[in-house]
């Protein structure tokens, strides 16, 4: 039964004098919209924390397009933390809205942010918190239809259960549509189940029930997903794609965070898309096209929200922000207008070679030089080439001299191991580049600074990920892991040279969830009903608690994260498409092994991944890409 | 140094929801506001240029306010009721400028200048008020209040830090009090920590809700408000 639409904010409040950071749960931001009107209701759940959530842009698109439509209001909900979800299921309250403090459950819709692999455990607590079944084939008539979309679709069968439908690709059309068709669908008196089908005609989105799997010879051991008979389903959905950023504000509506969140500036998205094609990265290759925001448009709209929102930082952010074509012009006319202000540039991540420091440097100008962040990704050029990161070592270095020049001493690189093909002259070559780096900074730092030279060297694990010229590869065993990470350790000798890495237990579930077929949602469950949730936190994740959970549903977590696929075989994400083609991740994978590299298509000419065709688009870019 | 400059001393109060915020939360939030307001602030010179803003004392979590302060440091004069109409549309509603002034750019800093404070305690209690005050009024009379927070130790001295405490009105569940407090380079006297000590003592749960009515300095004896006209360069303007 749907429970009923009042605010329970007065029984919340008893309980915030009892844990830690009351502000993240009390709304009432600057800029926040209040709705109770309305009686078709969105709740957006980013399934996480306040502060980690508040901080997402995409979720804060879509939060400005359903409140700009007549009759319809779109509400915010974010996990509460461990202390008050004990707290509210020992008093019997369930999971609220933020701004109207409605029951979640009296929603129309709910719909997840899908951030990341390891974040499943926190939607179910999300929905058990609010008292909506977990599996969509066991919710009632009348409670909301659960949906699902962000980065992290491109293998959505782990959670394929839990949601009705998953939109695949950019939102802020789609997610007018799926309202829209819930909304007459309701009106109209449909029965959920047909509600939910239907949703299958919004180009982009996904009914996981109406697809079965399918295992057989021409598959992994997960299957593949067809569609139901009767159910109208396509065989393959393809992502839904926007053509131009142009066409949408540069600025969604600002809601101005109390609370210090992650990401506590104003961020304007001046571009959607990469085409480096890095061949490990899984947002590379699924947010094609290449889509940049025309110069004029960024600068403008900073200048309008900064003075509307009160922020002292804007950042410009994007998958790739100095790959703009009009980065350097864009930044010298956002620093002339601020100027006096107090208020500051950033920009999220730095392309390795000189150009990205000068924009680094236009950044900071008269700032401090906190430190720089550089991604080789791997110690040798032979694997460099192997992953595509068209960056040489010349290009480090010159970037490298460039920023102690211009004032930083302090450097950060990140580094993978478990890449394929790496042996340990690779992993010992992590270690060689970061002491050259060092014995760079003191030959050019004047010596009374020279001590402060440093670098920090920062490694993850290589997670395979779905639709990428890597998802046929298994993950690096974890012992092999550990005995790669203590010779990286052990050959880094220089005090200067501080090396940390991403946990590798955390990475083989990631790699798990990555890579498993539907079956994965009982593991997903198994763990969440052991106490997982946080997973994403390093200090909540616990691996003995994932490896009672994947013993208790038979799976083996060793096993299902390192076993290669075979590129002959169906594969389990096989029917929920980027746009790229297979043939174009095939050709990519073995160029790979023989160490060829692929040009970026935004500098030369089309390479041939397929979207551009497949989805009618093209990049478009504002200027001539340097 | 520009003679242009001028200190505008707001008193605002702080209600509902917004009692939530730590005191880092309400500077950004402020910090915020001011810059939304478009008045002309002024901006320190250096490697990292912040606002010229100073805040009364911290108000502990939880609690509401009739009266908090900042100065903010303008780079020159605006009148004052266009300066408290424009800060009034630009904060959220329970946050509410009610009342502006200059006040000399040297006089001393609010969170030192102000030592008194009145607060208003409203107590429910789930098991019996009366014996809930009578632990209170044993509390209140020790030299010493001592109590753990954040796993730590704490000691305030109750002599220095509680000027009075009165039992304003009771019923069978409730009760209003009124404290005065007084601060300086000591530790300070949370009300909350005093009714916590006594609830503990009374072996009860209590629900607080706690007010600051008022902050003011005190000149040997001599009460003086933070917008006493003595202070200010011109008559203050209120709002309400
Ligand atoms: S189809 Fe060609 S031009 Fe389009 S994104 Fe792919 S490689 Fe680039």
């Amino acid at each position: 039964m749907r429970p009923e639409r009042r605010s329970r904010y007065e029984e919340l409040e008893r309980l915030l004098g009892r844990v830690e950071r009351p502000s993240r749960y009390v709304d009432h931001e600057w800029g926040a919209a209040h709705d109770e009107a309305s009686d078709f209701r969105v709740c957006l759940m980013y399934p996480d924390t306040y502060e980690v959530g508040q901080s997402n842009l995409g979720l804060a698109i879509l939060y400005s397009v359903l409140n700009e439509q007549d009759g319809m209001a779109c509400e915010r909900s974010y996990l509460p933390w461990v202390d008050l979800a004990d707290l509210m299921r020992e008093k019997g309250l369930p999971l609220l809205s933020l701004e109207s403090s409605f029951p979640v459950a009296s929603f129309d819709v709910l719909g997840f942010s899908i951030a990341h692999e390891l974040v499943g455990t926190n939607i179910l607590e999300a929905l058990d918190l609010a008292g909506i079944a977990l599996r969509g084939d066991e919710r009632d008539e009348d409670d909301p239809i659960v949906i699902g979309g962000g980065p992290s679709v491109y293998n959505p069968e782990p959670l394929a259960p839990v949601f009705d439908a998953i939109l695949l690709g950019d939102g802020e059309e789609a997610i007018v549509e799926m309202a829209r068709a819930v909304r007459d669908g309701r009106r109209a008196g449909l029965p959920r189940r047909e509600i939910v089908s239907g949703l299958a005609s919004v180009d982009g989105v996904y009914v996981p029930s109406s697809y079965r799997i399918a295992v057989d010879a021409g598959t992994t051991r997960w299957g593949r997903a067809v569609p139901v008979e009767g159910a109208g389903a396509p065989a393959v959905v393809r992502k839904r794609v926007l053509a131009a950023l142009s066409a949408t504000p540069a600025v969604p509506r600002q809601v101005v965070p109390y609370s210090e969140v992650v990401f506590d500036r104003l961020a304007i998205e001046v571009l959607r898309g990469c085409a480096r094609g890095c061949r490990f990265c899984q947002a590379g290759m699924t947010y094609r096209p290449v889509r940049e925001r025309p110069e004029g448009q960024v600068v403008s709209a900073a200048l309008e929200a900064l003075g509307q929102t009160g922020y002292d930082e804007v950042s410009l952010t994007s998958l790739s922000t100095t790959d703009h074509s009009a980065c350097a012009h864009m930044l010298t006319s956002l620093n002339r207008s601020l100027e006096g202000t107090g208020t500051s540039v950033s920009i999220p991540s730095q392309r390795l070679d000189s150009f990205g420091v000068e924009m680094a440097a236009a950044c900071h100008s008269g700032g401090k030089r906190s430190g720089l962040t550089f991604a080789p990704e791997a110690g040798t050029q032979r694997l460099r080439d192997v992953i595509n990161k068209n960056v040489t070592e010349d290009d480090l270095m010159g970037a490298a001299a460039r920023a102690f020049g211009n004032g930083w001493r302090r450097m950060k690189l990140y580094f993978m191991i478990g890449l394929p093909t790496e042996t340990d002259e690779d992993v010992l070559a992590i270690p060689q580049l970061a002491e050259r780096v060092v014995g760079l900074g003191r030959e050019l730092v004047p010596k009374p600074q020279r001590s402060a030279v440093s670098v920090s060297v920062s490694v993850a694990v290589f997670v395979p990920k779905s639709w990428t010229p890597f998802q046929w590869e298994g993950q690096l065993p974890l012992g092999e892991v550990r005995r790669r990470q203590g010779l990286l350790l052990r050959a880094c000798r220089d005090r200067s040279i501080r090396v940390s890495y991403h946990d590798p237990e955390a990475s083989q579930v990631e790699a798990v969830l990555s890579r498993i077929g539907r079956e994965g949602f009982g593991l997903v469950e198994a763990a969440w009903r052991g106490g997982c949730r946080f997973d994403a936190w390093t200090e909540r994740f616990s691996y003995p608690a994932w490896r009672d959970a994947a013993r208790s549903v038979g799976i083996d977590l060793d096993e299902v994260a390192s076993a290669p696929y075979d590129r002959a075989s169906d594969l389990p994400w096989d029917h929920v498409s980027p746009g790229i083609s297979k043939g174009f991740l095939e050709r990519e994978a073995i160029r790979a092994q023989r160490g060829a590299t692929t040009p970026d298509c935004t500098r030369t000419s089309c390479t041939g991944c397929g979207v551009c065709q497949e989805l009618d688009v093209a990049n478009d870019l504002a200027g001539e890409r340097r | 140094m520009s003679d242009s400059r001028r200190r505008l001393r707001v008193r605002y109060s702080r209600e509902g929801r917004l009692a939530y915020l730590g005191q880092l939360e309400l500077i950004r939030t402020i910090e915020r506001c001011v810059r939304r307001s478009r008045l002309p602030f002024s901006v320190s010179k250096g490697f990292s240029p912040h606002m010229r803003i100073a805040y009364s004392q911290a108000l502990p979590v939880g609690t509401t306010s009739a009266a908090e302060y900042f100065d903010l440091v303008l780079e020159g004069p605006v009148e004052l009721p266009e300066a408290l109409a424009s800060l009034v549309s630009s904060m959220p509603g329970d946050i509410a400028p009610d009342a502006v002034g200059y006040v000399a750019l040297k006089e001393p800093s609010l969170a030192s200048w102000l030592t008194r404070a009145r607060w208003q305690v409203d107590i429910s209690s789930e098991g019996s008020i009366a014996g809930l005050l009578a632990a209170l009024e044993r509390v209140a009379a020790a030299p010493t209040l001592s109590y753990e927070r954040a796993g730590r130790p704490r000691t305030i001295s109750l002599s220095t830090t509680l000027a009075s405490s009165e039992v304003l009105r009771t019923s069978e569940l409730e009760a209003r009090l009124e404290l005065v407090t007084r601060s300086g380079d000591f530790a300070g006297l949370r009300p909350q920590a005093l009714v916590a000590a006594a609830a503990r003592e009374a072996a009860t749960e209590v629900f607080l809700r706690t007010r600051r009515c008022a902050q003011w300095h005190d000149e040997a004896g001599a009460p003086l408000d933070p917008l006493d006209p003595s202070l200010l360069l011109a008559p203050a303007v209120t709002g309400l």
